[in-house]
């Protein structure tokens, strides 16, 4: 008896979430894009990019995106970096990002594994518009690399 | 040649400030010469804080081409992120 009463218990929370139905739809979507980056000297760098991004099933053309960025490395190794991105929407107000971020990476001694941690704090908004209308998001970034190396 | 693993979280700074969606990517990036650089990555992304939350799996392919071929302890990364 008492394992007809653990089979119920058990099953009891499968049941219930059995009964939400789930309506779920699978889109397909395309972004393709192309950047170019350029070292102004081992501190400066800047780059220019453009995306394209297609919905419904690739069938139609959703926006496009043209974003310019700059980035510095301090001698400490943090990267500070920053970049504007403008939006194309064809039929919507054309909004903009602003970007702010750090980051920082360490390879973990002289072994082939690194660490690399990013905030950023990005903003998002129609052009001509009060700042109340800005979504502010914060994001943070924690990668592991396993950077395998022939002879460094 | 490198593995990533990353993990990103957003979170939304209007109105009733949340965790807005959570970004898991994993990448390989191929060195194929001093010029040419090939990555591919895989990534899923789902919202948070919602009942019924949408996700997004991505495949992408980036190929980097450098016009200056890259000295040999320029191709160590240090402080990414990849240009995913």
């Amino acid at each position: 008896m008492k394992y007809i009463i653990l089979f119920v218990l058990l099953w009891m929370s499968v049941f219930s979430v059995a009964q939400t139905v789930e309506e779920r739809k699978t889109e397909w979507s395309l972004r393709t894009g192309t950047s170019l980056d350029y070292k102004l000297n081992k501190a400066w760098k800047t780059d220019l990019s453009w995306e394209s991004r297609f919905k419904d099933d690739i069938t139609t053309y959703d926006e496009s995106i043209a974003e310019w960025g700059v980035s510095y490395k301090t001698r400490w190794d943090l990267k500070l970096q920053t970049s504007f991105r403008h939006y194309f929407t064809p039929g919507e107000p054309d909004t903009y990002r602003l970007n702010w971020g750090v980051s920082y990476g360490e390879f973990i001694e002289d072994s082939p594994f690194e660490i690399a941690v990013r905030l950023r704090y990005q903003r998002d908004n129609f052009y001509k518009k009060s700042e109340r209308e800005a979504e502010p998001v914060w994001r943070f970034k924690l990668s592991f690399v396993y950077e395998k190396r022939s002879a460094i | 040649m490198s593995f990533v693993l990353e993990d990103e979280i957003f979170y939304e700074q209007k109105g009733k400030s949340e965790w807005d969606k959570n970004r898991i990517t994993t990448g390989i990036e191929w060195v194929l010469n001093d010029q040419v650089e090939l990555i591919c990555f895989y990534r899923f992304e789902n919202e948070l804080g919602k009942v019924l939350a949408d996700f997004d799996h991505t495949l992408g392919i980036y190929l980097g081409f450098s016009l200056e071929k890259k000295k040999e302890d320029e191709r160590r990364r240090s402080g990414h992120p990849y240009p995913w």
